[in-house]
């Protein structure tokens, strides 16, 4: 663990991206520290400010409130979002697509055939009925959006699994006696884990959008609950007048994505041995 | 004393229809190969690539299912059941050590898998046994520590047969052991799995396509074509007077250092070998063969002849001489 530590502290992309993340989920949790105002207050003086008018560093929007703060205590729902759906997509796709690829035969081509029917609807219709089921709120939609995006992930590590089975070293452990069991998590889960992690921090990006999508058609987070997709959505009436309503929720959940995408990328780095010197 | 027997083994791969998985038609890699090994020998099986030498050792394995033929290891017949504790009799060392090594795992867990897996002694143990092994194949301490990726090819094949050898095996099947290694790095390990064989009592089967190396260290030989037994016996007589037309030609194409002593009459194969998927009926040589005659699309029974076994219906009159 220590020398896992040393590892990520000399890789500069990972840095860069722990420490976005970490600022990121520091602002989460100081919330209410951190923010000028709260996040529904409204300032009727100043509706739809550009930033730096009247002390709000980002503006306000169109009820008058500060985006900053609204921006700071929306990283607690945006935060969550991504990390929780895109961690139930990637645990349950992740041993779907392990059966499917290292099984094949019947009950393979079973998962893959319901993955195909799951990725033929348009994903948010998907996520919309699966509400209607759950009934609306921000933990149900965190279900919904992971469900949602466990056919892709299933598929993407199914096909890492095919490649990481063909090897001879998974042959070599069979004829060692090794069972099954020992094959998938001592040999191809480690194998598959560069696919897993790039597929993740790639998705999580579409995880605070489709947040964004639900909460637009009254499914997601409630108004005047603050979340970044949220602020995207009712940004996009007032886009000619006040651009920059959307501009730093926008670059907000760009910065967010960078920070996954570098730790993604250094923690790749970090676990392949070939890539290490 | 008979280490290993193998009798008409039959390894068939169905090919499958797309939309409903229904076999539709069978590859037979393996087609009635009988064989025995005596213990302590080196026992070689040679053929063109699509032979079905692999598919034999992996059926020796278990891996592949069997479809018909049994497999007698030290008088015991073995069934699909009893493949897990075969696994410590038997051993593979494989072709290409860049693949055969988990990227992902150093050196010292590769080798202690086979330890692990079927829970031989402690720590300690496996920790003691682990180094003894990479001393006796030639490798430092050190390269414990390492990932595949830090050693050189000659090293991760030292790696590949000290894996093999840490669960005592008695049987070591080494499938084109040095065929991708420099030929400098080639002699190397082939003194080194010499030496393991007269040190520790080990038997081999050597599976090649190269005969030279045949010829320098086997001592009985089994030549394969297109899944089917061609010629059988001492390694010595196949290769100064082979029997099967096939064998000679294969022997034939091995080219001699000497411009000098270029051969006349050789016979050089012509053209591929046939697809599995459809092989010829009959003997499966006749579409190269240039003795060919009518009887060749009937199958060619086993003939003992000078002390070997030749498929080939040349000898069944003995009416000709080679």
């Amino acid at each position: 663990m220590k020398a896992f530590l040393k590892k990520l502290l000399k890789n500069k992309s990972a840095v860069t991206g722990f420490s976005i993340i970490l600022l990121n989920v520091f602002l989460a949790i100081f919330a209410p520290l951190v923010a000028t105002c709260q996040f529904d207050e409204m300032d009727f003086m100043y509706v739809m400010a550009k930033p730096g008018e009247g002390g709000h560093i980002f503006g306000t929007d169109d009820y008058g409130r500060d985006i900053f703060s609204r921006l700071v205590y929306g990283a607690r729902v945006s935060l969550m979002v991504g990390i929780i759906s895109v961690g139930i997509g990637a645990f349950i796709g992740t041993i779907l697509g392990i059966i499917a690829g290292y099984y094949e035969g019947f009950i393979g081509a079973l998962i893959m055939r319901f993955n195909d029917a799951l990725l033929s609807f348009p994903y948010v219709l998907l996520a919309i009925a699966m509400m209607a089921v759950l009934g609306p709120g921000i933990f149900n939609a965190m279900i919904a959006i992971g469900i949602v995006m466990v056919p892709s992930f299933a598929r993407v590590i199914r096909s890492a699994v095919l490649n990481v089975k063909e090897e001879t070293f998974i042959t070599a452990a069979k004829v060692l006696g090794a069972s099954d069991f020992r094959i998938i998590f001592s040999h191809i889960l480690p194998n598959i884990f560069p696919s897993l992690i790039i597929y993740s921090s790639l998705n999580f990006s579409g995880a605070v959008i489709s947040e964004a999508t639900l909460s637009f058609l009254g499914l997601g987070i409630q108004p005047p609950t603050p979340s970044w997709g949220s602020m995207l959505s009712e940004a996009k009436d007032f886009l000619q007048v006040a651009p920059h309503m959307a501009i730093f929720p926008g670059l907000a959940i760009l910065v967010t994505c960078i920070g996954f995408n570098l730790l993604g990328d250094g923690l790749r780095d970090i676990l392949d041995p070939r890539l290490r010197k | 004393m008979k280490l290993l027997e193998v009798k008409n083994l039959k390894v068939f791969f169905p090919i499958k229809d797309k939309l409903f998985g229904k076999p539709t038609k069978f590859v037979k890699a393996v087609n009635n190969v009988s064989f025995e090994v005596e213990k302590g020998e080196i026992f070689s099986i040679v053929g063109e690539s699509g032979s079905g030498k692999s598919t034999i050792a992996l059926a020796l394995m278990g891996i592949h299912e069997r479809n018909g033929g049994s497999i007698i290891f030290n008088g015991a017949e073995v069934n699909q059941e009893d493949f897990k504790t075969l696994r410590r009799k038997i051993q593979i060392v494989f072709q290409d050590p860049d693949s055969s090594l988990d990227p992902r795992k150093r050196i010292k867990e590769i080798i202690a898998e086979g330890l692990r897996v079927h829970r031989v002694g402690d720590k300690a143990f496996i920790d003691e046994k682990v180094r003894d092994i990479v001393e006796k194949v030639g490798l430092t301490v050190d390269t414990l520590r390492k990932y595949p990726h830090e050693l050189s090819g000659g090293q991760k094949q030292r790696v590949g047969i000290a894996r093999a050898l840490v669960l005592e095996p008695e049987l070591i099947i080494l499938d084109e052991p040095t065929a991708s290694l420099d030929v400098s790095i080639q002699a190397q390990i082939l003194n080194l799995l010499v030496d393991l064989q007269e040190a520790l009592g080990l038997t081999y089967i050597l599976i090649t396509h190269d005969l030279k190396l045949v010829e320098h260290i086997s001592d009985r030989t089994l030549v394969m074509y297109l899944g089917k037994v061609m010629e059988m016996g001492e390694t010595k007589q196949i290769m100064n007077k082979p029997l099967h037309p096939y064998t000679k030609a294969l022997i034939d194409s091995v080219p001699v250092p000497n411009p000098e002593k270029r051969n006349e009459n050789e016979e050089i194969l012509t053209g591929e070998i046939p697809s599995p998927l459809n092989p010829p009926e009959g003997c499966p040589f006749k579409t190269r063969c240039k003795y060919r005659m009518e009887l060749c699309s009937k199958e060619p029974k086993s003939i003992k002849l000078e002390n070997r076994v030749v498929f080939c219906h040349l000898y069944e009159s003995k009416n000709l001489e080679v």
